[in-house]
């Protein structure tokens, strides 16, 4: 392999299987790669691709049903293990020389914890601190990782802290056992975009200041380019590409990173809308003054929201601003507090139950977890029937023709109606998830992050379904997204909302250019930051 | 780890202070039994055992005896006594009378034991003893059936006349019953120390539903028992009864479930005494029921039943047949089997045949589209019992659904008149009369059935009028048998009574009513 | 603070009322009359005359208040209740508050100790075995809480009497409620209801096992005790719960448990009661029953908050801007 003098971490011929069944199913085939001091590298793959399982192997983690059947780990030049071998003192190489980031921060952290418990369990477990002094020690690590108020973080409890302080915290807890390399997993993808480039900033920092070896685990390839000095494309355990990230992305080799490549440019065939004009349209939803508080908690704050017939608005917004809250009370799953909410005229928050059900099939939702949002136990082809009985439309026979005809649009073939969620792809969920919803004809959908758990290329087919139908059906889609690469490819208008508030709403094509709105230029700072050098 | 470490120790914290109240409470109980021991010790060397344990289903739920059933358990533990007792061969007996004499048919006069005081040391003379009988009969009414037709007069001090609305009324009879047990009337039941019974031992704590304390009685008129403490416990679980006679945590368990026989007969440590009981396990008929109409299918139910195999799985085989209702009786045995001699199912199925319940292919008899059917309802310990009559008469073509469950369901089925059979056990012994106008009369409190047949009838009305023993004896017989051949009531076996007793016990009586003749002065312990 | 107390007051109070009148009506409305059943149930010799049956029947009625209608009945309970006294007995004329009182304590002292000995067990045993997935100790756990919780109590009891006061004579067979006489009935219940916690224990560690936390600490070179802490401390919320509700049934369904033991508690009584259609003792056993579920949850609500920082933390989330 390349023999680099400053090579600092190598993974030799690894193989791993998982017992699926009866049979052991491989999930990493070969894999074989190196680092070199103070680098970076992305290992870009899509979900399933086996990159988790990766980052397992390499720290001695993988459950039960996985065996190693081959590779060796080597730290500067000393081979630390031998992955087949069970009997590796793991516990003197994690933390101290391998350190891990996680996926999802706030889960990362025993919820009833305190941040100093954390920390004085570490220290002392790594004989670094006794009782006293490690206090102080982990507000320097604090400091050093850009938290102004350490000493009241130290204090706190994970959920007192943002996702992206959270992340930080975690990595103050990798980087104060002095590691030499960080494996980091997906280490931004549960955050929205301004913590993301928070995370982001504050590991390449890092990264630069203490020479760590950095392994950047992403499906994203935006974060890949922003970060890796190198990339690493990982395809069903297999790698199939390697090189220096920008030549990668601007001259890919792989049939594969050319698909990974082609799927993100249609999301930025920006801005393919043209302005449209509405205001002659019908209409449809008409939303004045809703305010909507939890137990005293503001949540929502004078909403206006005007949707046409056939137009596709974007509700935009970072987690936790009330974006899907206003979902909700739209669906009628919420009451409000006050203010007016019209469907053609009619005031949906003054209606009792029953109407309100009816209603039902006017506006529809389609949620962000595909599969959860399906009965496990029916068939594809049940599911979609489902609503159609709710209603009392049409006899047994009828329902399940027009099913089946939706079932058709969304691109589900007839021979996978009989099969149960579990034996669908989440993409296939998502479509039929879709199809339940159309399958009343709604003249509003409501699509609340319906795309945002889904791998890049899946995604894309989804936006193109959705699009393909709002021409066929003509009904008008309200689309709420934190991503802001989505909502400026897919939508007519957007809306901005930050806290519960609206900032500004504008046509899609004018957001960028136009807007004056802090909010919003920093949302697309942070986006657009992390797209820079990749081809678009 | 440490707030877990806080909720563990607060929890031994209510665990230790909650033993440490119960047991200082212990601790004084303790104390005083140390006490008491001490100085029984030094009256009496002899006995090792100071105190006779009783674990009984119940105890007395009042200190009152008239309140129902708590003077049946004062008698048994000998803190109360009647003017008159049963024998174990079933003879009236004087208890805490000296004598009676029968002056004429209506009238007795009873002479009372000029040394025989209650508790307090208040003679027991003929005005204590008229006011004892005479608060029983107008507050307790399980009394009045045996005071309601007697009057009490006052001959002199310890002297007391008793005249009786028909002639020949078994006076002592009615005075042996533990409903007429005689106590200060003067005083009051609330607790313990103003109590004042007559009997050999007497309360010294009650808790109720839990046990009963009892001490000799010092000014006691007759023989003073050896054993000086009693302990009465309600241990209501039959199993748990037997297991604290095997284990010897108790000396007598009233009322041992035939199923744990097996354990007595591998102890060393005790044995289980059975005297055949004076009652009868009977099944009651509605006769408003159209099946029953027809006194052939009745007594087709009667023949059709093999008694032996009912005793062996329903009593445990602790038991004997018994075909009339008035056989459990001892001093009736030789009725045990008349009229249905034998189980003859042939018999059942031709009368059966006679009354028009053909039988079809299957095997079930019906008769103008109503298949014949009964649905027995049990309670108590006799679910096996149930089952096997289903069983026995499913031979014969009738088909049986059994329903066991609590008496109140029996009560209201009763009441409503909803119920084709159930089951019951009735105390055979006492005044013929009496007995069997209860059970057979219209009017009769156990006719359930509703039996009403005039030439019974007419010899109950008989029976009343007849003063000779020996005819009024074979009169009885003969109402027992009729009622037997009429079949309103179908009757089984006597109702096991199995007492265990401890081996180190000696003097023990088997009685035919044990749980009231338990204590008696002649028990003591020794080593055998 | 004092609005969300005075709440929940209220709605303890709502709950009481609400579910003691359903009962109240309910159990007059059941079959059987009390009255009946305690002057018919003695009778050992049938009597010719029921006249003066039925004439002492209607006596006894009017004396407990029976011939009234049921809401005369309800209004004047409510009044007694309101000076505390929940009437008496119509088996043994004793007052309710007194019996109730005699036996509650040996009840209340059989349960925790049962209880103790639940969680230690389920803690002990459920910890371990989750930390031994898959293995013989595992296996050896599951099939004997698989056997313990199919085998009805009263035969556990029973055995283990049999075993220990006839076999041993170690444990005496009486009526008291001394430490002496705690153990075994205890112990009983402690074995009938530990599996339940241990599979529950075992099951949340599990689950706990393959939390992002645990993941990340052990990533973190974190001492194998330690993560077993963390994954612990996570699964003592559900024990919360459970110990609650455990109680909760403990107190009111060790009647078996305390007949087999002859442990002088509230249950039998309670039964016993229930049998005898005692409506008042019926009644206050209810409310009393009731009330102690109220408080028990009361208590896990606080002992919650207590060990959940989101929940006592709720007012705390300004951190949140740091940068």
């Amino acid at each position: 392999m390349h023999a680099t003098t400053n090579m600092l971490f190598e993974v030799k011929d690894l193989e791993v299987t998982y017992l699926q069944g009866d049979q052991r199913e491989p999930v990493l085939k070969d894999v074989s790669f190196y680092m070199e001091q103070n680098e970076t590298v992305a290992l870009l793959g899509q979900s399933g691709s086996g990159k988790s399982t990766l980052a397992k192997a390499m720290t001695g983690m993988l459950p039960h049903s996985a065996r190693v059947t081959s590779g060796s780990l080597t730290i500067g030049t000393e081979q630390v293990a031998n992955l087949t071998d069970t009997s590796t003192p793991w516990q003197r190489i994690r933390g101290r020389r391998i350190a891990m980031l996680y996926q999802d921060p706030r889960q990362a952290l025993n919820p009833l914890m305190k941040i100093k418990d954390n920390f004085r369990e570490l220290l002392q477990d790594h004989q670094l601190a006794s009782s006293r002094d490690y206090l102080q020690i982990s507000e320097q690590w604090l400091y050093a990782l850009n938290f102004q108020d350490a000493k009241r973080v130290l204090e706190c409890y994970p959920f007192q802290l943002s996702g992206g302080m959270c992340q930080r915290v975690c990595l103050a807890l990798a980087l104060c056992l002095k590691p030499s390399v960080l494996i980091a997993d997906e280490p931004t993808s549960a955050l929205d975009i301004v913590n993301q480039r928070e995370v982001l900033d504050v590991l390449k920092t890092v990264q630069k200041q203490y020479g760590l070896t950095l392994l950047m685990i992403t499906h994203d390839l935006a974060v890949a380019n922003s970060i890796g000095d190198r990339v690493l494309i990982l395809n069903k355990g297999k790698i199939v590409e390697e090189g220096n990230t920008k030549k990668v992305f601007s001259k890919p080799q792989d049939s594969y990173t050319k698909q990974l490549l082609s799927a993100r440019s249609l999301l930025s065939e920006s801005p393919q809308r043209k302005s449209v004009s509405f205001q002659s349209k019908q209409k449809l939803l008409e939303i004045k003054g809703l305010e909507k508080q939890f137990q005293q908690k503001q949540v929502l704050t004078n909403i206006d929201l005007t949707l046409h017939r056939h137009e596709i608005m974007g509700i935009l917004g970072q987690s936790g601003c009330g974006k899907s809250t206003l979902a909700r009370c739209v669906m009628g799953l919420e009451t409000i507090n006050s203010g007016q909410m019209m469907y053609k005229g009619t005031d949906l928050s003054k209606l009792n139950n029953k109407k309100r059900r009816a209603m039902s099939k006017h506006i529809q939702l389609v949620f962000q977890e595909a599969r959860g949002s399906l009965h496990p136990g029916r068939t594809a082809l049940q599911i979609v029937m489902e609503p159609l009985h709710y209603l009392h439309l049409g006899n047994r026979k009828e329902r399940q023709s027009l099913a089946e005809a939706f079932l058709k649009e969304v691109g589900i073939s007839s021979d996978m109606h009989a099969r149960k969620p579990p034996q669908l792809s989440t993409g296939q969920c998502q479509r039929i998830a879709i199809a339940r919803a159309l399958v009343l004809r709604p003249e509003v959908l409501i699509c609340d992050e319906a795309v945002s758990a889904l791998d890049m290329h899946v995604q894309a087919q989804i936006l193109k379904l959705l699009q393909q139908l709002h021409q066929k059906f003509e009904f008008a889609i309200l689309m709420i997204s934190h991503d802001i690469r989505v909502l400026r490819s897919f939508c007519h208008t957007i809306a901005v909302i930050d806290q519960g508030r609206f900032c500004e709403v504008r046509p899609a094509n004018a957001l960028e250019k136009e807007s004056k709105n802090a909010y919003t230029k920093k949302l697309f700072h942070s986006a657009l930051e992390m797209e820079k050098g990749l081809s678009l | 780890m440490k707030r877990f470490g806080i909720i563990l120790a607060i929890f031994m914290v209510v665990v230790i202070v909650g033993c440490s109240v119960s047991s200082s409470k212990d601790n004084t109980n303790d104390d005083k039994k140390e006490n008491t021991n001490a100085t029984d010790d030094q009256q009496e060397e002899k006995s090792e055992q100071q105190e006779l344990i009783i674990a009984d289903q119940e105890i007395a739920a009042s200190l009152d005896p008239v309140e129902p059933l708590t003077s049946s358990y004062l008698r048994n533990i000998g803190a109360a006594e009647a003017l008159f007792k049963v024998n174990a061969k079933g003879e009236v007996e004087p208890s805490l009378a000296e004598s009676a004499e029968e002056i004429n048919d209506t009238t007795w006069e009873i002479n009372l034991r000029t040394e025989a005081s209650f508790w307090s040391g208040e003679a027991i003379d003929a005005d204590a003893v008229i006011a004892s009988l005479e608060r029983s009969k107008s507050l307790d009414l399980q009394a009045e059936p045996f005071l309601n037709e007697l009057s009490f007069t006052k001959v002199d001090d310890y002297t007391i006349q008793v005249e009786t609305e028909h002639a020949k009324q078994p006076v002592p009879l009615n005075l042996s019953y533990y409903q007429t047990v005689i106590h200060n009337a003067d005083k009051s039941y609330e607790d313990i120390d103003s109590m004042d019974l007559s009997g050999m031992y007497k309360v010294t704590s009650f808790s109720p539903a839990q046990k009963m304390e009892l001490e000799l009685n010092e000014n006691y008129w007759g023989e003073t028992p050896s054993i000086p403490k009693i302990v009465h416990e309600q241990i209501s679980d039959a199993q748990t009864r037997a297991l604290s006679v095997l284990s010897g945590s108790s000396d007598i368990a009233i009322k041992v479930p035939v199923t744990s026989l097996t354990q007595f007969a591998e102890s060393d440590e005790a044995e289980t005494i059975s005297a055949p009981p004076a009652n009868t396990q009977t099944i009651y008929l509605n006769l408003d029921q159209p099946q029953f109409e027809n006194e052939k299918v009745r007594q087709a139910l009667s023949w059709g039943l093999n008694r032996e195999e009912l005793v062996e799985l329903g009593a445990e085989g602790q038991s004997t047949p018994v075909t009339t209702w008035l056989a459990s009786n001892p001093t009736y045995e030789e009725a045990k089997n008349a009229v249905y001699p034998e189980y003859d199912p042939d018999k059942a199925e031709a009368l059966l045949d006679e009354a028009g319940w053909g039988k079809d292919a299957e095997g079930t008899r019906s008769k103008d589209g109503e298949t014949l059917t009964v649905k027995l309802m049990t309670w108590g310990d006799d679910q096996a019992l149930g089952e096997t009559i289903q069983n026995q008469w499913t031979q014969i073509g009738v088909q049986v659904e059994v329903q066991h469950g609590d008496y109140n369901l029996i009560q209201t089925a009763r009441e409503s008149g909803e119920w084709d059979a159930s089951i019951e056990a009735w105390s055979t012994f006492g005044d013929e009369h009496a007995l069997l106008t209860g059970q057979f009369s219209p009017d009769g409190s156990g006719n359930y059935g509703g039996y009403n047949d005039e030439q019974t009838n007419q010899l109950l009305d008989d029976l009343a009028e007849i003063t000779d023993p020996q005819a009024r004896r074979e009169l009885a017989l003969q109402i027992n048998e009729r009622v037997a051949e009429q079949a309103p009531v179908i009757s089984l076996y006597p109702r096991p009574q199995l007492t265990a007793v401890s081996t180190k016990l000696n003097g023990f009586e088997a009685h035919f009513r044990q749980f009231e003749h338990t204590v008696h002065a002649g028990l003591s312990f020794g080593t055998e | 603070m004092l609005l969300i107390f005075s709440r929940k007051i209220l709605e303890a109070l709502l709950t009481l009322g609400l579910a003691t009148s359903i009962l109240f009506i309910l159990i007059r409305l059941a079959p059987g009359d009390p009255v009946a059943i305690m002057i018919g149930q003695s009778s050992d010799v049938a009597s010719s005359n029921t006249e003066r049956y039925e004439q002492k029947l209607l006596e006894l009625r009017s004396e407990f208040g029976l011939n009234q209608t049921i809401f005369q009945q309800y209004f004047i309970w409510m009044k007694q209740l309101i000076l505390f006294d929940l009437g008496d007995s119509i088996h043994t004329g004793r007052s309710v508050m007194t019996e109730i009182a005699d036996r509650l304590p040996a009840t209340i002292l059989l349960s925790v100790a049962a209880l103790f000995i639940q969680i230690v067990l389920g803690i002990l045993l459920g910890v371990l075995s989750a930390l031994k997935f898959g293995r013989f100790f595992d296996h050896l756990t599951r099939f004997l809480c698989v056997l313990f919780a199919s085998t009805p109590g009263f035969v556990i009891g029973l055995v283990l009497l049999s075993t220990f006061a006839v076999t041993f004579s170690t444990y005496e067979i009486n009526t008291e409620a001394k430490l002496s006489r705690l153990w075994l009935p205890a112990l009983t219940l402690g074995m009938i209801g530990a599996p339940q916690w241990i599979r529950t224990i075992r099951a949340n560690m599990l689950t706990e096992f393959g939390q992002p936390y645990i993941s990340s600490a052990v990533s973190r070179g974190l001492k194998y005790r330690r993560i077993v802490e963390h994954a612990f401390k996570n699964t003592l919320l559900p024990i919360v719960t459970m110990t609650g509700l455990s109680l909760t049934t403990l107190i009111s369904g060790a009647v078996v448990i305390e007949s087999i033991f002859s442990w002088p508690g509230i249950g039998k009584y309670a039964l016993d009661s229930i049998l005898l259609k005692d409506y008042p003792v019926i009644q206050g056993y209810a409310l009393l029953m009731i009330a102690l579920v109220i408080v028990i949850h009361l208590v896990i609500e606080i002992v919650y908050s207590f060990i959940d920082p989101r929940i006592h933390r709720k007012g705390e989330e300004n951190v949140k801007k740091d940068y």
